[in-house]
């Protein structure tokens, strides 16, 4: 995006905020929170296109507070000022009627005045013109599915305190996977802001350089518990999975957190395994939808210890608790596990005899209470014994305890983390992604 | 709705095979209430367009929320160039036949509308249903949601398609939580979910409802866990339409035998071989995609190619025989399917879904089942689903089980479990129940597709026996 169109939209969002808050009356109060994106995706299938998508949107959501009385209504934004402003000039009128329907909300979150903060980052994304070619050429010789995605995203907060924030950023993956005549599947993505070709043939040469370990016969295993080396994208997973209610402070309030034991000192983590938000490399909006900004570093669990879950105004209000910038849904944003000791060259080794896990899937709580979590194993998987690779393994489900996989069963962490891009695109591309390094667990538990 | 999007249409000045447009209209509002208090009121209203071109063999596409006559040749320009450009590395060489013209409309079975003035009303209701949750000093959380959607979806194409269709739908989900000492349980309705409007509101959150979750989950902290060990299985279908949807429905998928999902969703154990021959599960299962049920979820008239909508056996005396694929998934795979080809709005392109698969009733009433059952376990409301990218090796929780012992319902027992393989599994159901203990269910959150698109689904099935399945319980 040229960077006049950016600030035109920048100036458009800021116009139509400006406009709205001089239309509020007596007690009301607004906030209004911006998502868009220019985005085009090529969805990939035996190294062919299946399908190319070209998407504008922007939706802006406008929380109208009104007498302890708040609603909430998100709708498109099309970059016109004059037909923006007459839109949201109706549903800031809509806000208002229904609200004089509504009961009072006792946990009401109100804007307030505070540090506003602005960020642009920019990028070098992929020719679109060759990128078919660019993408499929020298994937001719294998089966590729997957799919690539480029283009700008903009986020923005404003309230009617006079408190703003702005985050743009241009970024592309190819989140992609190589299959043998077999059907046995190697998962890879290049991803990033600066769009490099000998960068995205090398991802793919590696890609098929890995394919080859799974030309040998898959191994079957019987149900039971094996040491296990989880690689990066595997342990995101986990971290992805464990969002789903597992860091909130209010599921842990309502009774529906996977932490309550640790919460309570029932149970503990390894000393080992810390997590923690860090917004330090600046690929999601440090600011949430109540305009609070986040330090640069939230710790979450330390050395096994829950410091604090994640906590959102919202939350800290109804439960009499401190606020740490966590989003609405408090989930995770921007993981990071710390990484260990455990030296590259020494995973085999380490591992000795056991499974190498590249990826998972599918994950859901089997029981919450007591922080168990079932899923497949997905993609290249091995068999290694005496610290060498034997074979790739039939896919096997899991279902295991967190107090077991980052507690007693915890042995090492990598030196060295990894970047997993969040790729997830459900209504809008996400943003961000967790940063994991691969883990060693002895005695895990695989079911079927 | 745009005036007349045929003249639209014409208005356009493209170059492409062919040219599609869909325009979708929609309201979604959440309404939630927790505690006896307001918790949240949140809606999005949402206005799009997305153009379809066809060049060369290739279909793409571009959205655009702007609406003006401008925009809108701005992205026909965009999508015709798209397709031209990615034609060269085209995957199969479509044709206009792939969309066929047709004309028509549907309009959900909805008596009341929505309106903002109608919100009060939902809200003072959830209000009152977490009021009623409150029978015990252990219930500690007590939620209640409302999901109400309004869509309109009108399609055109230069082949002369003009079809209009008007859903209106809602869902809704109560829950009780208790807590005591370190135990704690959660009982729900298991969100039940329809096609209709705000007369809904009156079947769905009932006072009784609220109560006899809040009961069940005080009953549940005094439960013993459910035993671990191979029993005979009887489902409810608040549980049930969740094992069809993973492991009927999704493997049946055509747009994932032939490979599209690989690289997110998943492959399918199905081969485009097995249609016409596989026996999927016992001859007691008859399964049929169906969108013409009056009031179920993913009722429609026609799909978001524009091909009619038709009740079809999907497996019929267990035998597998249809996929779920539109016309563009049937003419890459020679496979017969059905008109399943959907979008989650203006912004995504339409690719192979779900809409209503069903299982038809069998004969058994479910004291019949449950008389025929020595030792077996009796499981109602889903709690947590994991199923393989292949959709063989799969694994469910419950909210509630009952033990059966020598042909009685007996004890309650507590995070009930289950795991199996897909095949294993529908070859072993033994026990189909009659239309007596048939239910509608669905769901509002059925994620696939690269880009992502969740879209709702309807799922109505009788009570079912199994036999010879591993079940266990919680951790403790």
């Amino acid at each position: 995006m040229s960077e006049d169109k950016r600030q035109h939209q920048k100036q458009t969002i800021k116009a139509l905020g400006k406009a709205l808050f001089q239309d509020l009356k007596g007690n009301e109060q607004l906030t209004l929170s911006y998502a868009g994106e220019e985005s085009l995706f090529i969805r990939l299938s035996q190294s062919k296109v299946r399908q190319a998508t070209d998407i504008k949107q922007g939706y802006l959501t406008m929380n109208f507070i009104s007498d302890q009385r708040s609603t909430e209504i998100t709708f498109p934004i099309i970059g016109n000022l004059e037909a923006d402003l007459t839109n949201a000039q109706n549903i800031l009128k809509r806000c208002r009627d229904e609200c004089q329907t509504l009961p009072e909300d006792p946990f009401v979150v109100f804007p307030e005045a505070g540090e506003s903060s602005e960020e642009d980052h920019y990028g070098h994304l992929p020719p679109i013109e060759k990128l078919s070619e660019t993408l499929l050429m020298p994937a001719k010789s294998v089966d590729l599915a997957g799919l690539c995605t480029s283009g700008f995203l903009m986020r923005a907060y404003m309230n009617s305190k006079g408190q703003s924030h702005w985050f743009s950023t241009e970024n592309f993956y190819v989140d992609y996977s190589l299959y043998t005549p077999s059907q046995k599947a190697i998962k890879a993505i290049y991803a990033g802001s600066d769009w490099q070709d000998a960068a995205y043939l090398m991802n793919l040469q590696q890609a098929k350089e890995q394919l080859k370990n799974l030309e040998k016969t898959p191994k079957k295993l019987s149900p039971g518990k094996y040491r296990v080396y989880f690689a990066p994208a595997a342990v995101a997973e986990l971290v992805s999975g464990f969002s789903w209610s597992g860091m909130s402070g209010g599921a842990l309030m309502q009774g529906r957190s996977p932490l309550k034991k640790l919460s309570e000192g029932t149970a503990r983590l390894s000393p080992l395994f810390s997590l923690e938000e860090d917004f330090h490399q600046g690929l999601v909006p440090r600011f949430n939808e109540f305009g609070e900004v986040s330090p640069l570093i939230v710790s979450l669990i330390e050395k096994g210890k829950l410091i604090s879950p994640l906590i959102n105004r919202r939350t800290a209000k109804e439960y009499n608790l401190q606020s740490n910038a966590a989003n609405a849904s408090e989930g995770l944003r921007s993981p990071r596990i710390l990484p260990g000791n455990l030296k590259e060259e020494k995973i085999l080794s380490e591992l000795e005899t056991g499974l190498y896990i590249s990826n998972l899937h599918y994950l859901n709580w089997s029981d919450l209470q007591h922080g168990r979590i079932t899923g497949m194993t997905r993609y290249g998987c091995f068999w290694v014994e005496n610290g060498e690779i034997v074979s790739p393994i039939q896919d096997m489900r899991f279902d295991e305890t967190l107090y077991h996989f980052w507690g007693t069963g915890l042995e090492a962490l990598d030196e060295k983390a990894k970047l997993i891009p969040n790729v997830s695109s459900y209504e809008e591309r996400s943003l961000g992604g967790v940063s994991a390094p691969g883990m060693l667990v002895n005695d895990f538990s695989f079911t079927l | 709705m745009s005036k007349d999007l045929t003249q639209r249409l014409k208005k356009l000045n493209h170059q492409a095979d062919w040219v599609g447009l869909r325009e979708v209209k929609g309201i979604n509002q959440h309404c939630t209430a927790r505690n006896g208090k307001f918790e949240q009121n949140s809606t999005t209203i949402d206005h799009g367009i997305m153009v379809e071109a066809l060049v060369n063999g290739q279909f793409a596409y571009c959205g655009t929320a702007d609406l003006s006559d401008h925009s809108l040749q701005m992205a026909c320009d965009r999508a015709t160039h798209l397709a031209r450009h990615m034609s060269s590395w085209k995957i199969f060489p479509f044709n206009t036949d792939h969309r066929p013209a047709e004309r028509g409309q549907y309009h959900s079975p909805a008596r009341l509308s929505f309106t903002p003035a109608t919100t009060g009303e939902i809200m003072d209701r959830l209000v009152d249903a977490t009021q009623k949750m409150k029978v015990s000093d252990k219930i500690v959380n007590c939620k209640a949601q409302a999901l109400l959607i309004e869509k309109e979806i009108t399609l055109v194409s230069t082949a002369g398609s003009h079809i209009h269709q008007h859903i209106c739908s809602f869902a809704s989900n109560l829950s009780a939580t208790a807590q005591e000492g370190t135990e704690t349980q959660t009982r729900t309705t298991g969100s039940p979910c329809q096609q209709g409007g705000l007369e809904l509101l009156q079947t769905q959150i009932l006072g009784s409802e609220s109560e006899r979750i809040a009961k069940e989950a005080l009953d549940l902290l005094k439960a013993e866990e459910c035993p671990t060990g191979v029993y005979d299985l009887i489902l409810a279908p608040d549980q049930l339409y969740l094992q069809v949807h993973e492991s009927i429905g999704h493997p049946l998928e055509l747009d994932r035998i032939l490979g599209d999902e690989r690289n997110y969703a998943g492959w399918s154990f199905v081969q485009l071989s097995d249609f016409g021959q596989l026996q999927y599960g016992s001859p007691l299962l008859n399964v049929v995609f169906d969108p013409t049920v009056d009031g179920e979820y993913a009722s429609y008239a026609f799909d978001d190619a524009g091909l009619t909508a038709t009740r079809q056996y999907l497996i019929k005396d267990g035998v597998l025989l249809r996929g779920l694929g539109g016309l563009d998934s049937q003419k890459r795979s020679s496979v017969p399917g059905v008109a399943s080809t959907r979008a989650s709005s203006w912004n995504r392109p339409p690719i192979d879904r779900m809409a209503n698969i069903n299982i038809e009733p069998g004969n058994s009433s479910f004291e019949e089942m449950i008389s025929g059952v020595e030792r077996g376990i009796f499981m109602s409301t889903n709690a947590s689903w994991s199923i393989d990218d292949y959709r063989n090796k799969f694994q469910f929780g419950c909210e509630y089980g009952r033990l059966i012992e020598n042909g009685k319902l007996t004890k309650i027992v507590k995070n009930p479990n289950y795991r199996g393989i897909t095949s294993n599994f529908w070859h072993n159901l033994k026990k189909v129940g009659d239309p007596s203990t048939f239910k509608i269910w669905g769901a509002s959150n059925c994620g696939k597709g690269e880009p992502n698109q969740m879209i709702q689904v309807g799922h109505a099935v009788p009570i079912c026996l199994f036999e010879n399945v591993d079940v266990f319980g919680g951790t403790s």
